[in-house]
């Protein structure tokens, strides 16, 4: 479950190459904004009632994988991958005692595992899997949003340990960069108090990034 | 305040025309990524995802929350590749002279290793079809599995699945060939 692919294989490290990020000219983002800002604002269709069913099964599967690869039926594999392997987790308990929504760094998101996602001509596409913690007590719902979610705020609930306020949830995710952001009480955008900043940007949350390597 | 991607195609489409920025920002520089290894230039593939993004603008009003916006989106961009893919076939059969030279010929020739492995992984991907190019990168470096391959690119699983497998076999050729050397 837990075997590695045979170094050293060709593929392996071209994919990896593939998939580092490239720096990208912010002019070449504002150009798009100049244009979008000299177009007419787009106006919603009005659906039709019509059933497109090919299209529809395509776009169920997309959204059951998605929501089976980045929530809670990926999480419980990914957590009885980790029971198996006997990870043993050392976490920072938070001691606030405060009522209102402060945030304290449970622990970083770490990556604890890996699971194996498919196998095509002896390649293994190696998933890691990857705890996020957020310690905060007096907090109602936690959930994770991120580029790996379309940063869907209620998509990837955190679960609370009631004796410590942390709040904590498990997922495989592919090797490569991940932004990712915690909302608290549907409201409040928290970065990861330990995570990496990301690049701060005027128009988007606090947002951390997580660098996964395979 | 609700800043999925759905919601902020919400606020674009109810007149909050600088929130479409968010998206941008979200998506524009991994798409350039891909869109580099699809095409194989840089210049070309900003183009392809700036137009994509203008097309993705003027048709938000048919975007439905319940798929994915970036699934949504690579799925303007794949098109948009292979058009301009197409036509860059099309003037190097035609001008053959003026051909594309954004490929080096040779790995060995520059010092830095991280460069000479950058123009490998450029020159094996070259030597694959675009169709399998498409679907490897999809499947491998965009982690798509082949139910959201197939939504992307209109491609049936099996095709998708036989086109991985045969640009694995063909990429460990070229690049063992590489080694060799």
């Amino acid at each position: 479950m837990f075997d590695r692919m045979p170094a050293p294989d060709p593929l392996a490290t071209l994919i990896d190459e593939l998939r580092e990020p490239v720096v990208v000219d912010p002019a070449s983002k504002r150009r798009v904004m100049e244009l979008v800002r000299e177009t007419p604002l787009p106006t919603v269709s009005v659906a039709s009632g019509r059933v497109l069913p090919g299209r529809s099964r395509a776009f169920a599967a997309i959204r059951s994988l998605r929501g089976e690869r980045n929530g809670f039926s990926r999480s419980a594999t990914a957590s009885s991958l980790a029971t198996a392997a006997g990870i043993a987790l050392l976490m920072a308990v938070g001691t606030q005692d405060s009522a209102t929504p402060r945030m304290a760094p449970g622990r970083r998101a770490v990556v604890i595992g890996d699971s194996v996602a498919s196998m095509a001509s002896a390649i293994r596409d190696t998933l890691r899997i990857v705890q996020f913690i957020l310690t905060a007590p007096a907090a109602s719902r936690v959930a994770l949003a991120g580029d790996f979610n379309g940063w869907d705020t209620r998509a990837i609930p955190l679960t609370r340990d009631s004796r410590d306020g942390r709040w904590a949830v498990t997922l495989a995710l592919a090797p490569g960069r991940h932004n990712y952001a915690y909302v608290v009480d549907d409201t409040q955008w928290v970065r990861d108090p330990l995570g990496t900043p990301s690049e701060p940007n005027e128009l988007t949350p606090p947002r951390s990034v997580l660098i996964i390597n395979r | 305040m609700d800043l999925s991607d759905a919601a902020v195609v919400r606020r674009v489409l109810s007149g909050d025309v600088e929130a479409y920025s968010i998206l941008v920002e979200r998506y524009f520089d991994h798409y350039v990524r891909f869109a580099i290894h699809l095409v194989g230039n840089r210049e070309d593939a900003e183009e392809v995802v700036q137009d994509t993004f203008l097309r993705a603008y003027k048709a938000l009003g048919r975007y439905e929350e319940r798929e994915r916006f970036g699934a949504w989106l690579l799925r303007i961009l794949v098109n948009r590749a292979r058009t301009v893919s197409a036509i860059g076939r099309r003037r190097e059969k035609m001008f053959p002279d003026q051909a594309d030279d954004t490929v080096p010929e040779a790995a060995e020739a520059h010092p830095a290793e991280r460069a000479a492995l950058r123009e490998e992984v450029s020159r094996a991907l070259s030597q694959i079809g675009p169709d399998q190019r498409e679907a490897f990168l999809l499947h491998y470096v965009e982690g798509l599995s082949y139910e959201e391959m197939a939504a992307v690119t209109g491609s049936g699983i099996s095709a998708l699945k036989m086109r991985v497998k045969r640009s694995c076999e063909r990429l460990r050729e070229i690049l063992q060939g590489v080694n060799r050397v």
